[in-house]
């Protein structure tokens, strides 16, 4: 074996800072989970946590929501622009959510960060996001009506809380009692990060710990390199539509790939931005594209800053994928889902057998407000629902999962139920939504709600229109639904009113199968048709009929 | 009842009483310690002291207005035994034959091929026993697999030592 350069770190101790790295940002997020109050945190798991070296790259994200790190990419930039370093103290803490101020991809994703100090320097900082659920029943026209804009600024001082600060944004919530936990339980979160740092700097060396962070973004960089170069070079297109009830039509997106050598390059076009909450401003275009891009290449490159370098992304600027400037962006989640469905369909050229078909290509919300009967206090509750994942070459999609860019856990019915005056009347895989194929595509879910007191309402989703695509002869999944009970009055734009005793049905979309439905296994197929996930008709259309 | 079942002297009995605390609205909960006698005022307090510590210690704050709750209630008995006394075994030499009870054609992905392995039985083998990969060792709640190249050496505790060339 060659000696290493003087310069490099030995690989083992690389490898042993590195799991530190990723168990402290685990660590840090189930400080946030367990300390936290609201459902979305403490059960959904709504949250993300990171390190970030002092030029503001990735060391470490923890595997939680690949959206967030649109929420990271830009903010400790941003704090560096606004905040002098030698005005910065221990126990300062930066809190933001404006997507044009380098804080997010939406405005309920609070961020905190907070400079990690070793002898008397900012070595690292620790971030992390939570989604605050709250900011409900509000316009989407543009920004300013979505929620209170947070830049960059100091929610503690030295270790001191500022009180003013927090107070304003406290007022600006509907739920601030929970909201003032959840900030609470962020704090707990970057605090844990700070310490565990500070501790492996003591343990190994600062010095040692700040090159092994450079080293395993170098690797990331090699990694993804070496998987790209082995994709065959080429231009590779893909086109779709992207719809939303927010909208109320399909827009035309596409996406132009062009591999060469170690290196990638993205190109999306879509429709100008519009007066609609469905806008992605271009961190979120990242997040989405790293995701995609990692997925298909090679999943097991470390989730660190050096996987971007050799990935270039372009999207006219204006567009709903890179909108700019007072754009609305709250429902951006849906649009992030088919900026990674693009991807994929248009990778799946190069290299068919890693990819899978189309997703439920949606983050399914409710998103419902009201007075609390009970205490007279406002209530929201967010609720995102699972649906199909997509065939995969060799195995069937999930049921009911979240995909692509989130990844939140579903609240079980008994506990919705204690804390919101809802009741939920179904929930169950539906029947037939999985594409047909030799692997069969997920299946999207039924959930059914009954209002308990009036409240408004929010639906925002996808692929209500349009259908998820099969791969390689696979058939397409089933659309999602959102049906409103007899005596709702109509939505519009996907927003209205509930009262009591009222109901709405969301239907989670399916996913695409993968491969011929003639090939599918016989005694898959008929496992499938006694279970209820398909129906006799796509029995009939593989060329196995099912024994009798 | 389980002290005598166990055989656990008087002297040797612990019994340790904690409750799984939180704020009312968290998902999880602190344990706390109990102190033993019928629950007073005073001991309710004495518990709301020790949890708001024990969330200061590990989340650095406490939620001054938030209501607490007592979700459960743990008695944990401990008996106090002697440590256990590991005894080595004899050195009873390399030959592992005795042990061997068949073999099985594996696929290697050191020869990329599949090769016939000879199949030891774990509990069988003896101190000082060595085998020379390729070989499997099947136990009970276990499988290793001995690449080619590698050797297994039996110690005198009966571990499993494995040496990679």
């Amino acid at each position: 074996m060659s000696p290493l350069p003087a310069n490099r770190i030995d690989p083992i101790t690389a490898e042993v800072i590195g799991s530190a790295l990723s168990s402290i940002v685990e660590e840090m997020g189930e400080a946030l989970v367990r300390a936290s109050f609201s459902t979305n945190i403490k059960e959904r798991r709504d949250c993300s946590t990171a390190l970030f070296d002092t030029r503001g790259t990735t060391l470490c994200q923890a595997e939680h929501i690949p959206m967030h790190l649109g929420s990271f990419i830009g903010i400790i930039p941003e704090i560096l622009k606004r905040h002098p370093v030698e005005a910065m103290r221990p126990g300062d803490v930066f809190i933001g959510n404006d997507a044009y101020a380098g804080a997010g991809t939406h405005l309920p994703d609070i961020v905190l960060g907070e400079p990690i100090f070793v002898d008397g320097r900012i070595v690292a900082w620790a971030v992390n996001t939570a989604h605050h659920a709250d900011f409900a029943d509000r316009g989407h026209a543009h920004i300013y009506q979505e929620e209170l804009r947070i830049p960059p600024i100091r929610l503690y001082r030295a270790g001191e809380l500022q009180g003013d600060v927090q107070e304003l944004i406290l007022l600006n919530c509907q739920v601030p009692r929970e909201r003032l936990s959840d900030l609470r339980a962020q704090m707990a979160a970057n605090r844990l990060g700070v310490q565990r740092m500070q501790a492996l700097c003591a343990k190994y060396g600062t010095e040692t710990v700040l090159a092994v962070g450079d080293e395993l973004q170098d690797y990331a960089e090699r990694k993804m390199r070496a998987g790209i170069a082995a994709l065959p070079d080429g231009t590779y297109r893909f086109a779709d539509t992207y719809d939303n009830p927010e909208l109320g039509r399909a827009l035309d997106v596409s996406v132009e790939i062009t591999i060469a050598g170690s290196e990638m390059r993205l190109h999306f076009d879509s429709p100008p931005q519009v007066r609609a909450g469905i806008n992605m401003i271009y961190t979120a275009l990242l997040s989405s594209v790293y995701y995609a891009v990692k997925a298909v290449v090679d999943p097991t490159i470390l989730p660190n800053s050096g996987l971007a370098r050799p990935i270039t992304v372009t999207a006219p600027l204006g567009t709903i994928m890179n909108a700019t400037h007072p754009a609305a962006v709250n429902g951006r989640t849906s649009t992030c889902q088919r900026a990674a469905d693009l991807a994929i369909g248009a990778l799946a050229q190069a290299a068919p057998e890693r990819c899978i078909a189309a997703g439920n290509g949606s983050c399914a919300t409710a998103s419902f407000a009201g007075v609390d009967p009970r205490d007279g206090h406002l209530w929201v509750y967010l609720e995102t629902i699972g649906g199909g994942s997509g065939a995969r070459a060799c195995k069937d999609g999930l049921n009911g999962v979240h995909v692509h860019m989130t990844n939140t856990s579903n609240l079980p019915v008994e506990a919705l139920e204690v804390e919101y005056p809802l009741t939920v009347l179904r929930y169950e895989p539906a029947d037939g939504s999985g594409g047909a194929g030799r692997s069969r595509g997920g299946m999207g879910l039924r959930r059914v709600y009954r209002a308990e007191a009036e409240c408004q309402l929010r639906l925002d989703g996808s692929r209500l229109l349009t259908a998820p695509w099969g791969l390689a002869g696979g058939h397409p999944g089933g659309r999602g639904a959102f049906r409103l009970g007899d005596d709702v009055e109509p939505f519009v734009n996907g927003a209205g009113r509930l009262r009591a005793g009222e109901t709405v049905e969301i239907v989670t979309p399916g996913a695409g199968g993968y491969g011929p439905p003639a090939e599918r296994d016989p005694v898959a197929v008929e496992r499938d048709l006694a279970d209820g996930r398909i129906y006799l008709a796509t029995a009939a259309a593989t060329s196995c009929e099912p024994r009798r | 009842m389980w002290f005598a079942d166990a055989g656990i002297a008087a002297n040797a009995q612990r019994i340790g009483l904690s409750v799984d605390m939180r704020y009312a609205g968290q998902n999880y909960e602190l344990s706390v310690p109990l102190p033993l006698g019928p629950a007073t005022p005073t001991m309710i307090d004495e518990l709301g002291v020790s949890f708001a510590a024990a969330h200061q210690r590990l989340y650095g704050f406490v939620a001054e207005d938030e209501p607490m709750q007592l979700v459960t209630f743990r008695a944990e008995a401990t008996g106090m035994v002697r440590k256990a006394d590991l005894r080595q075994s004899a050195d009873a030499g390399p030959d592992a034959r005795a042990a061997a009870f068949g073999r099985r054609d594996v696929w290697l992905r050191e020869t990329g091929t599949f090769v016939s392995c000879p199949l030891y039985d774990r509990a069988r083998l003896r101190a000082g026993n060595r085998i020379n990969g390729p070989a499997i060792v099947e136990q009970m709640d276990a499988t290793t697999l001995i690449v080619p190249g590698a050797t297994a050496t039996v110690d005198p505790y009966l571990n499993l030592l494995l040496e990679l060339p």
